[in-house]
């Protein structure tokens, strides 16, 4: 197994600004109240080994479940099912629509965000030996990373899907897909079938075991239903994956964010420094945090991960 | 199959742990009148006395010093039936000459010479990077091989002329100069300098190498007995980009932690970092190489075809270069 740690810098503000998820968040949240409104069910079970959900905390008002073994955590109340893909439609025509908060800073997010993906998939081809294989996507409407996608030369063929609908396919991306996916577990054995011997699945999550995650917790503002639903720890995700029948070829956390992050929760006034070396070590010098930085990547401390799993 | 081993030293060592593995080894023997086992576990593969049962066995593999690889490879080929010989595949192109011969002589037998570190992941992981679609072509490549030596150095008969046929680039450098023509092709020695400056053996503690690929592309190699921090790092300049490796898995990590950087060419008007591009650095936990190796020697031989790679003519390759440089000294 390999991972991979990147030099490859931004700030928070060129991707995704604190201030300016702000209103997208609450939009979320409302959207999820209307959506519970209609009728709601209690999640208990972990969708990872399916061991009782302890209590974790609550958000806006909202509970939120522990898994106790892998420190997952997870959002308990969710609506029927067609109502949660409603949602997800809902506010992912939010995100895209020209008021969204990535409305100016696209060129940036294709440069930061969509780039090295798309490098990072080519890269993980070519190291497999997968030439132009056919692809399946999890993406419900048309965007800039749709579009990159369609026009690299990457792919013989790309079928967008749902989650429910999955086509014979080389590989498959899930791109923060389990984080917002209703059943995580049932996606994943609805598409290892699909995925032919030897294919690969491209995985990218906020964990929960991450820097940034385990030090704000439930004051994290990126910690929110339906996108974050699933907030796997690297460990009940890699344990998610070997148990659907796939063989990890890379784990890594390679996130640049994780201390900016804090530092962005600080500013707004969502955290304050709980403890003296906390406070030192965010007061510190640009050198310093980019060495802590590197240590989250090369330790897997970082919250943004990305695996390649390969079907076996 | 039975496998049978002769010599039972490091190399002897790691390929019974492989061979006693690997599904298609029904019985493992070992050769050594030098050593006794110490574990009881290993009393019962030992074979007593010097003659050895040549015709008991599907398989042998060679892990003797250079000047005893030559003659058992050969009669293993002539009284046995497939050879997996450790490199160097003799002390000098002489040597090889005559297992080829005995090779050309039982041309139904399987002969593989053990050049494990080109399926060293972050070797593989480079071949697959570079060429169209991904780095492009190879503009240059340089690497250096070395380790410190021990304090038991001269004692070793690794650098015993006579029993080894040369110092550091034969002994390890062989590997580098493997690599560089599993990436470029086959080489020719445009210069070389031979010193044996510290350990003064009668052979080389280090060897500078400067080559040339038939196409023109420059490689640069140093092999080094007296590298005091143990090195492994090659680079290779390619169009689009670059690949460094270093490091390499290995019992006792003293080459460090293996890995590979990839990185893309970025001019100014792409980036605005010029001179300093976006890296991704792969970090490998995994040395497959030894069980790759074995794998594809019983694989030619069950499925009755050439092996894919440490062929006799790579050997050839790689040692018509030594000796070529060898001519230097």
């Amino acid at each position: 197994m390999q991972s991979i740690q990147t030099t490859h810098l931004f700030s928070l503000k060129e991707i995704k600004p604190l201030e300016k998820l702000i209103p997208y968040r609450q939009f979320c949240l409302e959207s999820v109240q209307q959506s519970l409104a209609q009728g709601r069910e209690k999640r208990t079970r972990c969708p990872i080994d399916d061991c009782q959900l302890q209590p974790w905390g609550e958000i806006a008002g909202l509970e939120w479940g522990c898994c106790k073994k892998t420190e997952s955590i997870f959002f308990l109340p969710l609506p029927a099912e067609v109502s949660w893909r409603e949602l997800l439609k809902k506010v992912r025509g939010y995100q895209l629509s020209p008021n969204a908060f990535y409305s100016d800073i696209q060129l940036s997010r294709l440069e930061n965000v969509y780039a090295p993906k798309k490098q990072w998939i080519e890269n993980s081809l070519r190291l497999q030996g997968l030439r132009h294989p056919i692809a399946a996507v999890v993406d419900s409407a048309p965007s800039p990373w749709t579009q990159m996608l369609e026009t690299s030369s990457l792919f013989s063929q790309i079928h967008f899907v749902d989650e429910a609908k999955w086509p014979g396919c080389d590989c498959a991306l899930l791109f923060e897909t389990l984080d917002r996916s209703f059943d995580p577990r049932r996606l994943l054995q609805q598409l290892v079938p699909n995925l032919k011997k030897g294919g690969l699945l491209f995985v990218t999550a906020l964990v929960a075991s991450g820097f940034d995650m385990k030090v704000l917790g439930s004051k994290s503002a990126y910690l929110y239903p339906p996108d974050r639903a699933n907030c796997f720890s690297l460990k009940g995700l890699t344990q998610l994956l070997e148990s659907s029948g796939l063989k990890l070829i890379e784990v890594s956390t390679p996130g640049v964010l994780d201390v900016e992050v804090v530092k962005a929760h600080i500013q707004q006034g969502w955290y304050s420094p709980a403890s003296a070396f906390e406070r030192q070590l965010l007061s510190s010098e640009p050198e310093v945090l980019n060495a802590f930085q590197q240590f989250l990547q090369q330790t897997q401390l970082s919250s943004f991960a990305r695996i390649v799993a390969e079907k076996i | 199959m039975k496998c049978l081993i002769i010599g039972f030293g490091y190399m002897g060592q790691i390929r019974y742990r492989v061979l006693k593995d690997h599904p298609a080894v029904r019985a493992i023997r070992v050769f050594d009148p030098y050593v006794k086992p110490t574990d009881d576990s290993l009393k019962t593969l030992w074979i007593e006395g010097e003659k050895i049962p040549w015709t008991e066995f599907d398989a042998v593999f060679v892990c003797t010093p250079n000047n005893r690889s030559p003659q058992f490879c050969m009669e293993a080929l002539q009284y046995c039936r497939h050879v997996f010989c450790e490199k160097p595949p003799g002390r000098n192109s002489q040597d090889l000459l005559q297992i080829a011969e005995a090779a050309k002589a039982a041309p139904g037998h399987t002969l593989v010479f053990g050049f494990n570190h080109r399926l060293h992941p972050s070797v593989q992981a480079a071949k697959n990077l570079i060429g169209d679609g991904g780095l492009g072509d190879i503009l240059y490549m340089k690497g250096s091989y070395g380790k410190s030596g021990g304090a038991r150095y001269r004692e070793s008969w690794r650098n015993q002329k006579e029993i080894s046929g040369g110092g550091i680039l034969l002994d390890q450098g062989i590997h580098l100069l493997d690599i560089f023509q599993f990436f470029l092709g086959p080489l020719k020695v445009v210069d070389a300098l031979l010193r044996d400056a510290f350990w003064r053996c009668g052979v080389e503690d280090n060897a500078f190498l400067l080559l040339q690929s038939q196409s023109g592309i420059p490689a640069f190699l140093h092999s080094s007995a007296t590298l005091w921090k143990h090195t492994f790092s090659f680079e290779i300049g390619c169009r689009e980009g670059y690949l460094v490796a270093s490091g390499l898995l290995s019992r006792t990590g003293s080459y460090g932690r293996e890995q590979l950087v990839i990185g893309r060419r970025q001019f100014e008007d792409e980036a605005l970092a010029l001179g300093n591009p976006r890296e991704e650095i792969v970090y490998f936990d995994r040395d497959e190489s030894w069980r790759l190796e074995v794998d594809e020697f019983l694989s030619a031989i069950q499925e009755k075809r050439a092996a894919t790679h440490g062929t006799l003519a790579e050997a050839q390759s790689v040692m018509k270069l030594i000796d070529e440089i060898y001519l230097r000294r």
